[in-house]
């Protein structure tokens, strides 16, 4: 009973994660804001921490599974608090449009902590470590494979859209254009 | 180049999915790796254009 609670409660969050990387292709396709280098190594410290919530959907929570999650987004941290400090001093500008008064590396980092401060927790609660077993897609319950399901489209489609703004090279500090349609 | 760390964590995400626990911690360490000699390597260079 437990276990699944923590399960279902991982499902949740595996969703309102890849709620953030919506966010972003929101933000990208629809204001044509392509995401710089920092960008996109935020969303892959997201994409870190959809690893260890994955883990415990699957596998059961285990500790090693949150301290995943927790390497996820101390890492987005590190990111974001870097691209803040590019920003802070006042007239060297900020990268793209503000989302509720603040830029998203802003929303980032504090998302992140969020992140930390919740698993560290989540990952108290010692009854949920009993009986582990891993469940297979088809046996998850709907949550879990609605979860599942977007968290390795969202990842796939960050890994094409990457590709078609970057290519093969490194990323511009300042992209304008898609590498691959310019 | 980036893409990359995307398709490292897609990995990662698969092998999770295929019961393969132990693989996917190596995936997931070889990802993060790579993630953050990326994030040292430009954080240098723009501490470099700071100076």
């Amino acid at each position: 009973m437990e276990v699944a609670l923590f399960r279902r409660l991982n499902a949740i969050g595996m969703l309102a994660v890849s709620a953030v990387l919506a966010m972003a292709f929101y933000s990208q396709f629809t204001q044509n804001e392509l995401p710089c280098p920092l960008c996109l190594l935020q969303r892959v410290a997201t994409v870190a921490v959809l690893c260890g919530l994955m883990l415990n959907v699957v596998k059961g929570p285990k500790p090693d599974h949150y301290s995943i999650m927790i390497i996820g987004a101390f890492f987005g941290c590190a990111v974001s608090l870097r691209q803040i400090s590019l920003h802070i001093v006042p007239g060297s500008g900020s990268y793209g449009a503000p989302f509720l008064g603040m830029h998203y590396y802003t929303w980032a980092f504090l998302v992140f902590s969020l992140i930390i401060f919740g698993t560290a927790i989540i990952a108290a609660y010692s009854t949920q470590y009993h009986k582990q077993k891993f469940i297979a897609f088809r046996d998850q319950s709907g949550i879990s494979k609605v979860a599942i399901v977007v968290a390795v489209v969202f990842v796939a489609m960050n890994a094409l859209a990457t590709f078609a703004e970057c290519g093969p090279l490194q990323c511009p500090d300042n992209p304008t254009s898609y590498w691959l349609f310019g | 180049m980036m893409s990359l760390l995307f398709v490292a964590f897609l990995v990662t995400m698969m092998l999770t999915l295929c019961n393969k626990e132990r693989l996917s911690f190596i995936a997931f360490g070889v990802a993060m790796a790579l993630s953050t000699v990326w994030f040292l390597h430009h954080a240098s260079s723009t501490l470099t254009l700071q100076l």
